[in-house]
């Protein structure tokens, strides 16, 4: 290896244990702050919020609901819109895809759950492993090095599940 | 909070701040995903905070009686009075504060 191929690894090195103390970072700040607010909301209002969620979502396409609960957020938002403050209703618009991802995605099972899913009916954990890591590297390619202003901003849609959905 | 919290400014800022950063595309890509799965979990605690208790208690209790449209109108009423959404954008508001201030103590600066 020569010095350039050196100062490469180390640079590559180095921007690596960077990137790991970003995401422990902004992932124990995140996890505190959540298990915080979670906090608040009791095991049985949760049990009862994804029993209603699960069979309301019954054989339907989550990003069908997502698009109905959308548009009757953004109906009520205009309906409010005319009869108060003009920037709240323009606040509202922003937040209606975030709260309407939340009403329409069941929560996503961890990995573990499912692999010991898949053994449960008989598909092969290497199977659901790799359906898993397709959908994975579907995401993430979307999400991809946005190049420019356009590529930011198609991040921060899927980000507020303002312009799709983002399923993890 | 700011009454003019913008919550899109100022994740656009945070994606821009990151993808301007020398972090490997993977880790981006893994503090987006982060990010996004911190801001939904903002939603739910305010959500369930507006919903009608009445009606979630109903609907639970007899699962046969709940149809989308159904699910749908109790969803839309907890915002009916735009009270909700205040919330909502208050506790955006303190997630993004912690996201903003990790990614300050990283190196990674937001202004």
């Amino acid at each position: 290896m020569d010095t350039a191929d050196t100062i490469e690894t180390q640079s590559v090195e180095a921007k690596a244990a960077k990137g790991a103390e970003v995401r422990r970072r902004v992932s124990d700040r995140l996890k505190t702050w959540v298990k915080d607010q979670h906090a608040t909301i009791s095991q049985s209002e949760r049990h009862a919020f994804s029993t209603v969620r699960k069979k309301a979502l019954e054989g339907q396409s989550e990003k069908g609901v997502m698009t109905r609960v959308r548009t009757k957020l953004e109906m009520g938002s205009q309906k409010t819109g005319a009869e108060s403050v003009p920037t709240k209703t323009k606040m509202r618009m922003k937040v209606v895809g975030l709260v309407a991802s939340v009403a329409a995605f069941l929560d996503p099972e961890p990995i573990s759950k499912a692999a010991l899913a898949a053994t449960a009916t008989g598909v092969g954990i290497a199977e659901k492993a790799s359906e898993i890591k397709a959908m994975k590297d579907a995401h993430d390619a979307q999400l991809r090095k946005p190049p420019n202003d356009a590529g930011r901003s198609l991040v921060v849609e899927r980000m507020m599940a303002m312009g799709g959905n983002t399923p993890y | 909070m700011d009454t003019e919290f913008d919550p899109e400014a100022r994740i656009t800022n945070i994606v821009r701040r990151i993808d301007q950063s020398d972090l490997l595309d993977s880790d981006k890509i893994h503090l987006f995903a982060e990010i996004a799965d911190g801001l939904k979990a903002a939603v739910l605690p305010v959500l369930l905070t507006h919903v009608s208790r009445e009606e979630l208690t109903a609907m639970s209790r007899n699962p046969a009686s709940v149809t989308l449209d159904r699910y749908i109108e109790f969803i839309a009423h907890a915002f009916d009075e735009g009270v909700a959404t205040d919330d909502v954008v208050r506790s955006l508001g303190a997630v993004i504060i912690e996201i903003e201030r990790a990614l300050e103590e990283s190196g990674i600066p937001m202004s």
